[in-house]
């Protein structure tokens, strides 16, 4: 009866313990967030910038021939798109709206300085802007609203309006 | 008569005035392109799948099925180098090929060639050419 009990508590406390392992794997995502932005096409905004209504036939193209979705938001921070594992169609719908401003919700994680959200749910919640705000001196610096570089304190200035 | 020739020679050297703008603002727009990209660079690394790696640092041979899997569905890809260094990989306008070649290479070491980029604090390369090279 010892040796049963003892059995049993034994596989209790390693079941804890398996779970917990799972859930420290888990633990590097976020909570789940909302957040507004504009869905670029990776390829055509890293490469040269490009977004915007002037740019969605291009992105449309892109982000439907499998051209990986970023979110810009209107601080500047830039989440690339990942795909749920439970259910990809959320993440399909991201890619009929290119170059529009949406609501994307879902968690968010970060490793090796990339930050990304994880598409549960898409929204259009906006207009599409066409100007975006870059450094005259460091191009890698946009946004979609005014403001000053961080890197050289200069006025951003529109492009593409 | 010679002021109809005088109009028609008139609205041809119009014409050819704003087809040079035209040239020249194509001109100017590649010349701004090419600035904000680097030339291309071949890079080694393993090719991740961004939703497992970002989402719970899944990679490696362990992980090679179910990063094949998302892939081949449309996950985007990084490659993720031996520095730590995470790189978005995009597909060339030009030519599809190389980065749908990338996805059957999914969790393996490769080298990726192609046009570097750098926005927003995203690094990414164009994947022009990929190949597998022992780890």
């Amino acid at each position: 009866m010892k040796l049963l009990t003892g059995t049993v508590i034994g596989l209790a406390m390693l079941l804890s313990f398996t779970g917990r392992g799972f859930a420290d794997e888990k633990g590097h995502e976020e909570a789940a967030v909302s957040m507004q932005g504009e869905i670029v096409d990776m390829g055509c905004y890293l490469g040269h910038g490009a977004r915007g209504a002037e740019h969605q036939s291009c992105a449309l193209k892109c982000v439907r021939g499998g051209m990986p979705m970023g979110l810009l938001t209107d601080d500047g921070a830039l989440y690339v798109l990942t795909m749920s594992h439970s259910d990809a169609d959320p993440f399909n719908a991201a890619k009929e709206l290119a170059a529009e401003i949406v609501t994307v919700t879902g968690p968010t994680s970060e490793r090796n300085g990339i930050r990304s959200i994880e598409v549960t749910a898409v929204k259009k919640t906006g207009e599409k802007s066409a100007a975006i705000y870059v450094c005259p001196m460091h191009p890698e610096v946009a946004q979609a609203t005014p403001g000053t570089c961080p890197k050289c304190k200069m006025d951003l200035v529109a492009k593409g309006k | 008569m010679r002021k109809r020739m005088g109009t028609v020679i008139g609205l041809a050297m119009l014409l050819a005035l704003a087809g040079q703008g035209f040239a020249h603002e194509d001109e100017h727009n590649e010349k701004m392109a090419a600035a904000e990209k680097e030339a291309d660079v071949s890079i080694q690394g393993e090719i991740v799948d961004m939703g497992c790696y970002l989402g719970h640092g899944a990679r490696g041979a362990e992980h090679q099925s179910c990063a094949l899997k998302c892939v081949r569905g449309g996950m985007p890809m990084g490659l993720l180098t031996d520095d730590g260094t995470l790189y978005l990989l995009t597909m060339s306008h030009t030519d599809a090929d190389p980065f749908n070649a990338a996805k059957e290479l999914a969790a393996e070491t490769v080298v990726v060639t192609g046009p570097k980029s750098e926005r927003n604090g995203i690094q990414s390369i164009e994947v022009e050419a990929v190949k597998k090279v022992a780890k």
